[in-house]
């Protein structure tokens, strides 16, 4: 059987995952082999390095310029110097995400109304990273259950369209899917199968 | 009985009308949201037995039929939106101060529904606060190997109104009745319990449980479904309320 959450650019046409199939041990073996496939993929490509310079600081303080905050936000869950105000904000894109299932270029600093492009995959690749960060530093299990939930989705979105990659996308886009994996088979190793 | 309940076709909502007649807590009046009654839309679905769980249902009984063999009042309402003006009012016409909701799932109820002198009920399937949100049962799978559910008084805020009774049950069932099977029965089982606590008088109910935190969860991901259901394989069975 097929993995059916990556068949289409899921950006252009997103799915709601209501009601979705169950489908025993198969589904998670094309689950696997979806994954499988994407990094076989993206490991044929060379070149890149994951610790990028910061982009400029952004001019007008009345925007929030998603791909500016979320690298330093992933720069500083990687040093583990964030604080209360860093977990806030996961949360509200974690919301943002699962009710639209997308994620904009830019939002409005008073109420994070959505502005800019939809489509900038190093938004969404910026973002998986942020929530294997953030799976492991949260404590409490559920939170980690919700965070894990938008991870899978994201890379659903990130599989995809993997053929639109850019290079500086690849690497953050391997690690998030392989950070997917380790969640993934642990849960899988309580399940007795 | 002095309760009205608030119903659209679907197996929710076919579960609990049918539940609610068969042990005698038979709303005084129902409104039902969309008018889609199809005869011929009959499905395969089998309804089997599901431990700790003594309902049942027929999924391809519709609400009105179970109404009309009741004899319940029943005004139908071209809407799936229970927000709008036309439910407004004729909530804001019945008789009764207690309303069971099984209207469509996923939207909150805004102002004015809530002000009309109505207390709206919801059988929601975690426990809370901890499991708000949207298919919170599987995710109460996968941690805690049970599936929760609350009887709560609605309120403006997702899943944060006033807990009065919930249940927890530890189920095995077929993989594939979760969505169409468990979830509306699990509900049943429990708005039926709380039925049985306040002797069948909604109006009765008293907070149990402080409501206000708590983590809100968004549609399971097809692979946390199946880990979810493959974990619960291999439990035991049990349940208790309260």
């Amino acid at each position: 059987m097929y993995y059916p959450y990556t068949n289409r650019d899921l950006i252009e046409s997103p799915i709601t995952y209501e009601f979705s199939q169950y489908c025993g041990i198969d589904g998670l073996k094309a689950y696997e082999a979806d994954r499988e496939n994407m990094l076989s993929f993206l490991a044929t490509i060379k070149g890149g390095t994951f610790e990028q310079e910061l982009p400029l600081q952004p001019d007008n303080n009345d925007i929030f310029y998603s791909e500016f905050t979320f690298r330093k936000l992933l720069q500083k869950l990687k040093s583990n110097r964030t604080d209360e105000e860093d977990y806030k904000l996961i949360e509200l894109f974690i919301k943002k995400f699962e009710v639209s299932k997308k994620l904009w270029t830019m939002y409005t600093k008073n109420n994070y109304q959505k502005m800019g492009e939809d489509d900038n995959l190093q938004i969404y690749c910026l973002f998986a990273n942020i929530l294997g960060e953030y799976y492991d530093l949260v404590e409490l299990p559920e939170k980690k259950m919700i965070a894990f939930n938008v991870l899978l989705k994201i890379n659903d979105t990130l599989s995809a369209v993997k053929e639109k990659l850019l290079e500086r996308q690849r690497l953050l886009a391997v690690s998030a899917i392989k950070k997917e994996k380790d969640i993934y088979s642990a849960i899988l190793s309580e399940v007795n199968i | 009985m002095s309760y009205a309940i608030m119903l659209t076709d679907n197996n929710r909502s076919r579960a609990y009308i049918q539940n609610l007649v068969r042990t005698g807590f038979v709303p005084k009046t129902a409104i039902v949201l969309g008018n889609n009654w199809d005869m011929k839309s009959k499905t395969e679905l089998q309804i089997g037995k599901i431990p700790m769980i003594d309902e049942w249902f027929d999924c391809n009984e519709s609400v009105y039929e179970t109404l009309l063999k009741a004899e319940i009042d029943y005004k139908t309402i071209d809407t799936k939106n229970p927000n709008e003006e036309t439910v407004v009012k004729s909530i804001s016409e019945i008789n009764e101060k207690s309303l069971i909701y099984s209207g469509p799932g996923g939207i909150i109820l805004k102002e004015p529904i809530l002000s009309q002198g109505v207390r709206f009920f919801h059988a929601h399937p975690g426990i809370l606060p901890q499991y708000k949100g949207s298919t919170t049962f599987y995710y109460s799978m996968i941690l805690q190997q049970k599936i929760g559910c609350s009887v709560i008084e609605m309120a403006l805020k997702l899943d944060s109104g006033d807990v009065v009774y919930e249940y927890e049950f530890v189920i095995q069932s077929e993989p594939h009745d979760y969505d169409q099977v468990v979830d509306p029965l699990v509900r049943t089982h429990t708005l039926i319990e709380w039925l049985k606590s306040v002797d069948g008088k909604p109006t009765e109910s008293k907070k149990r449980v402080q409501n206000s935190d708590g983590n809100t969860f968004y549609i399971i991901h097809p692979v946390l479904k199946h880990l979810a259901i493959l974990k619960t394989q291999n439990t035991g069975n049990g349940g208790s309320g309260e």
